[in-house]
């Protein structure tokens, strides 16, 4: 007995452009939805009712915009930086102004973490500063290089390393990575 | 090692996190009533009312409920006046047997008609004529 092959996202894509076929679009957004969330979740600091109007808008703007898609790059990677630059314009509406902290040397202030605190990383990772989590989710769970990260967020790749230098750091703090006496992230 | 560098501990916490996460099926449906309103995604009843296949069922549906109505309604046309017919020549004929004088009344009006105290047969189906065609 043959299995039949599931239809590529290309083909599903096509379908949905094409004639707005509603079935493709549940088969595109069951597939890539669950790795979309994770990754917006994160880069909302946790906020589900973010995250979830997020993956809303994310997947309106790339169905309105598949005819220009080139497919030069995966479908998923597409559609996650959709989901980054939909976040990021969900940060500035809050006017939480997150490219205030993209400015090497005006480093906004990193949250203070009590002494032998250890927390999840999950709510680590959500207490960071807008920037430095953005680049932290990208780059190091992600895997994204520094590279894609500067183009994507318009900021210099020097700005990408040191942000993400200053979560990394933060973070040991607050997982006890390192011993207390070295910790940074507060002001000198 | 630079202070920079994850250490594998770091690095295997790191990769630990889920990479997927179920959203729930509520957003997948707010999702697509979004899409559906902006125009950008079909449902199924829309799709079918709008391809053509879908159009020339709804026409063949419409045509066979059109013949079957207008032979049922000209079938039930015909067959009570005939009824109508033969049941007021029939109920007249026991009344002017009896002898008394009887009234008629036409099944589609108020007027009523008086038929005479007659045992006369010509009388009579002209009578029933006039009650039947009137």
């Amino acid at each position: 007995m043959q299995l039949e092959a599931a239809p590529s996202d290309r083909q599903l894509a096509e379908a949905l452009r094409l004639s707005g076929d509603e079935r493709a679009f549940l088969t595109l957004y069951r597939r890539h939805t669950p790795r979309l969330y994770a990754l917006v979740l994160r880069l909302a600091g946790a906020s589900q009712a973010d995250a979830e109007d997020i993956v809303q808008e994310t997947w309106i703007r790339a169905t309105e915009s598949l005819e220009r898609f080139r497919w030069d790059a995966a479908f998923s990677t597409w559609l996650a930086a959709i989901g980054v630059n939909v976040t990021r314009d969900l940060q500035r509406r809050r006017g939480r102004r997150p490219e205030d902290t993209w400015v090497d040397g005006v480093d906004a202030p990193l949250p203070e973490a009590k002494h032998h605190e250890r927390i999840d990383l999950e709510r680590a990772i959500a207490t960071l500063p807008d920037g430095a989590r953005t680049v932290l989710v990208l780059h190091d769970i992600e895997g994204w290089p520094h590279e894609s990260i500067a183009e994507r967020l318009a900021i210099s790749i020097g700005t990408s390393k040191s942000q993400l230098h200053r979560a990394r750091r933060a973070l040991r703090v607050w997982l006890a990575f390192e011993p207390v006496e070295r910790r940074v992230g507060t002001k000198q | 090692m630079q202070d920079d560098e994850l250490q594998p501990h770091e690095l295997e916490a790191l990769k630990a996190l889920p990479s997927v996460i179920d959203p729930g099926s509520l957003l997948e449906e707010r999702t697509v009533r979004t899409l559906q309103a902006r125009g950008l995604v079909h449902g199924r009843r829309t799709r079918f009312a709008t391809s053509w296949w879908g159009w020339a069922a709804a026409a063949v549906a419409a045509g066979v409920i059109f013949v079957t109505g207008f032979s049922l309604g000209r079938s039930s046309e015909t067959r009570p006046a005939t009824g109508i017919a033969a049941e007021t020549t029939s109920r007249i004929n026991k009344e002017t047997k009896r002898g008394d004088g009887g009234r008629v009344v036409h099944p589609n009006s108020t007027r009523e008609v008086a038929l005479t105290n007659t045992t006369d047969d010509s009388t009579l189906h002209s009578n029933t004529r006039y009650v039947v065609w009137f």
